[in-house]
């Protein structure tokens, strides 16, 4: 091996280099523990930053979708509580129906079953102009407006009900792939509004005494009545979906964070291993440097 | 006696040679701190001899016949031309990690949760915004929904705004740079030139070589270098004068220093290095910092700028056109700020303003969901679309094209560092000062001077002697 003179630049030079090195190598792992991240810097791994950053859009976006189905859920619920209500008062309906149908009705019966289908008519029409927060749930996109308006006579007693609504559906995504339409579904809107003239006609066959009237309007009500019941079904199947969206919304989620950490997160017991050499190279090259600097000189001898 | 006087002669004299010996020594050890400074060796050789009467070789002396400059030529031009490819590297490095600066909150936070991860980023800001859509699109009667729409808005064109305005801003920046490098290039040129005179003048005068200036010529081309790329030519009918050399774009000469004299001094035009002459001639810069800067302005730096403009231009156009569909119910950006620092929400827009729908019911949301959509909308530039991919896709690239161009540069300039560091290396063990080696180097002129000083005193005692008994 060829023996160079070792120069007192050699000595500086290669101990500044070496120490410059080992510092930055303690403040980045420094740094890593501190924030938890190995990465610091786009530069550090480019291709694991912009793994991490699609992740974290993917991330942000199922945590929307999440809201947008627990809104989803919330209204979905609210309308089927209203159709089964809607769906419960048609059949009280059909029972007062029932009871002054016979032939032993008395006319106190049809008095009752009217003054009883008056105060069902009334429920039904609140019922068909439920909201959520400010938004009337079956009055198609019209939601500012109310759906279902009655006309009185002078005994307060409603003549009439029209739709003012439209039969307009409005959706929006509860996940990447799932939309949903919880505001005005066209037929419910029909429904209701038929199952509220129903009502009427049968309070009104009910005041007249007219049993086949009542016999007749019954029969409708029965139809009208599992059309409401296959729209709360309507309404179950979205909370199902619901449901099966929030799921992989939050599988998703949990997916998004397991890639982000797998390229961001840093493996602290590693970086603290690492941190311990850095810090033990460190102390041991200041101390040989020191020693270079104070080595044994001949100068030391003269 | 004759013979006793010249040998005192020849020891004194023989005294002064190392006396002169010492003083090279004295001087390589007071530059023993200095990395420009090549050591001397006096180089010590005999006159000769002649044969004295009784036909006995007697030796005529010592001189010092040459001071040795242990610098090698070959060493020190390539240790020019690395200086100069790692000049370009730092150059282009300092305004590239600039860049990537700007980028830095893209990778900050990732592991926070969306909500509290930081808002300084364009991609999170982005998402935030279709975000804002998805939320309104299922309750677009709800003001406090719109008003998230207006801040994420908001919130993505200040973001966009900024990284538009700190690109622009370092675009500046390296001009201004590349300005004071030009600067400091004809600095550099004029000690060269200066340099030049002072060798020339010595070693016409004294027949000798001017060691320390030829050393503090070769930092002065050293430092150059690391700005600019060049040539040295020996001035015509000189020994040791080099001219300064650089080439055009049709690789015709272009002499900056012609001997004492800075002939062609050099400015950044604003893109590119010229002469400073009535009629400036562009330089080919192929290296150093100058290069390095005029190369990450040009490539780099426009390539980004360009890229995140075509993310603004793209952001204008789509949701515009999905926001307002027919043209004629108000945007959602300012039609006429499609670069990333003009962007703007259309001026008239406000929450009170903005549209979920165009029709005339109020829980319709057929342009919430349209915007919304864009989050995953794939663009391709062969449909006339002016990105490729989704939004979150290319401003990705987009980042991910920053830190790659600093992560390649970082590893070019490690690799740059080793090859230089290791030329110097090699320089410094064949020309550097080592204390040890030159106070060893003293003691042995001490003892040789002890020496003739003991044989001189010898010489005088035996001439008294013989004077003694004579007289």
């Amino acid at each position: 091996m060829a023996v160079s003179t070792i120069t007192e630049q050699s000595f500086t030079e290669a101990a500044k280099s070496q120490l410059r090195k080992l510092m930055h190598r303690q403040l980045h792992h420094m740094s890593q523990i501190s924030s938890g991240q190995k990465i610091q810097e786009v530069s550090d791994d480019p291709e694991g930053v912009g793994r991490a950053m699609r992740f974290f859009a993917l991330k942000q976006e199922s945590e929307q979708y999440k809201k947008n189905a627990a809104q989803a859920e919330s209204i979905a619920e609210t309308g089927f509580n209203s159709l089964r209500e809607m769906r419960g008062l048609l059949v009280q309906a059909q029972e007062q129906a029932l009871k002054s149908n016979s032939e032993q009705a008395s006319d106190q019966n049809f008095a009752t079953g009217e003054a009883v289908l008056n105060t069902l008519i009334d429920s039904a029409i609140n019922s068909a102009n439920s909201k959520y927060l400010k938004d009337y749930l079956f009055s198609g996109t019209a939601t500012d407006t109310k759906p279902y308006v009655e006309t009185r006579d002078a005994s307060g007693n409603v003549t009439s009900v029209s739709f003012q609504g439209n039969t307009d559906t409005t959706s929006f995504y509860i996940s990447d792939t799932t939309k949903v339409s919880v505001f005005g579904k066209g037929t419910v809107s029909n429904d209701l509004l038929t199952s509220i003239n129903h009502l009427i006609t049968l309070r009104d066959a009910l005041a007249a005494k007219d049993p086949a009237a009542v016999q007749s309007i019954t029969k409708d009500l029965v139809d009208v009545e599992a059309r409401i019941s296959d729209g709360t079904v309507d309404y179950s199947a979205i909370i199902n979906q619901v449901e099966v969206s929030q799921f992989q919304n939050d599988h998703k989620t949990r997916e998004a964070d397991k890639q982000i950490s797998k390229d961001i997160s840093a493996d602290l017991a590693e970086v603290y291993v690492e941190f311990g050499k850095d810090k033990i190279a460190y102390e041991g090259a200041t101390k040989v440097n020191s020693y270079i600097i104070q080595r044994s000189s001949i100068l030391n001898y003269l | 006696m004759s013979g006793f006087l010249g040998e005192i002669s020849k020891a004194t004299k023989a005294m002064d040679v190392y006396r002169k010996a010492t003083q090279i020594i004295g001087n390589n050890i007071s530059h023993a701190s200095n990395p420009d400074y090549a050591r001397q060796i006096a180089e010590i050789k005999s006159h000769g001899s002649f044969k004295d009467g009784a036909g006995i070789s007697v030796g005529l002396g010592i001189d010092i016949t040459e001071v040795l400059h242990l610098r090698n030529e070959n060493l020190d031009n390539k240790i020019v031309r690395e200086a100069s490819a790692a000049g370009s590297l730092t150059g282009q490095h300092m305004f590239a990690k600039s860049a990537e600066i700007y980028f830095e909150s893209e990778s900050h936070d990732l592991l926070e949760s969306s909500d509290n991860a930081s808002k300084g980023s364009v991609s999170r800001a982005f998402t935030e915004l279709t975000n804002a859509f998805h939320g309104l699109s299922s309750a677009p009667n709800e003001n406090s929904k719109k008003t998230v729409v207006i801040s994420s808005g908001k919130l993505l064109v200040d973001q966009v705004n900024k990284l538009g305005t700190r690109l622009a801003e370092l675009d500046g920046d390296i001009a201004d740079e590349a300005k004071s490098a030009a600067t400091r290039v004809n600095g550099i040129l004029e000690s060269i030139g200066k340099l030049n005179e002072k060798i020339a003048r010595f070693e016409t005068n004294n027949n000798q070589k001017a060691l320390e200036d030829r050393d503090l010529r070769q930092s002065a081309f050293e430092s150059l270098a690391e700005y600019i790329n060049f040539e040295t030519e020996e001035a015509p009918n000189t020994k040791g004068v080099l001219n300064i050399v650089v080439r055009d774009a049709s690789n015709n000469k272009l002499t900056l220093v012609d001997r004492d004299t800075v002939s062609l001094p050099v400015k950044f035009d604003g893109t590119n290095l010229v002469t400073d002459a009535s009629t400036p001639v562009a330089i080919d810069v192929t290296g150093g910092k100058i290069h390095g800067y005029i190369k990450v302005r040009a490539d780099f730096l426009t390539d980004t700028r360009t890229q995140l403009d075509k993310f603004a231009e793209q952001l204008v156009t789509s949701f515009n056109s999905a926001y307002n569909p027919t043209s004629s119910t108000g945007d959602f950006f300012n039609s006429s700020g499609i670069t990333a620092t003009t962007l703007a929400l259309d001026p008239t827009l406000s929450a009170a303003t903005l549209k979920a729908t165009d029709t005339s019911s109020i829980g319709a949301n057929e342009l919430a969901i349209a915007v919304a959509e864009l989050s995953t909308k794939e663009f391709s530039s062969g449909s006339g679309d002016v990105i490729d991919g989704t939004f979150v896709e290319y401003f990705t690239d987009l980042t991910v094209s920053v830190g790659q161009e600093v992560s390649v540069l970082e590893y070019k300039m490690d690799a740059q560092g080793d090859i230089e560091r290791a030329y110097k290396r090699i320089r410094d063990d064949l020309g550097g000062v080592s204390l040890d080696e030159e106070v060893t180097e003293t003691m042995k002129m001490q003892r040789v001077i002890q020496g003739l000083a003991y044989y001189i005193k010898t010489i005088e005692k035996m001439l008294e002697y013989i004077i003694d008994k004579l007289g």
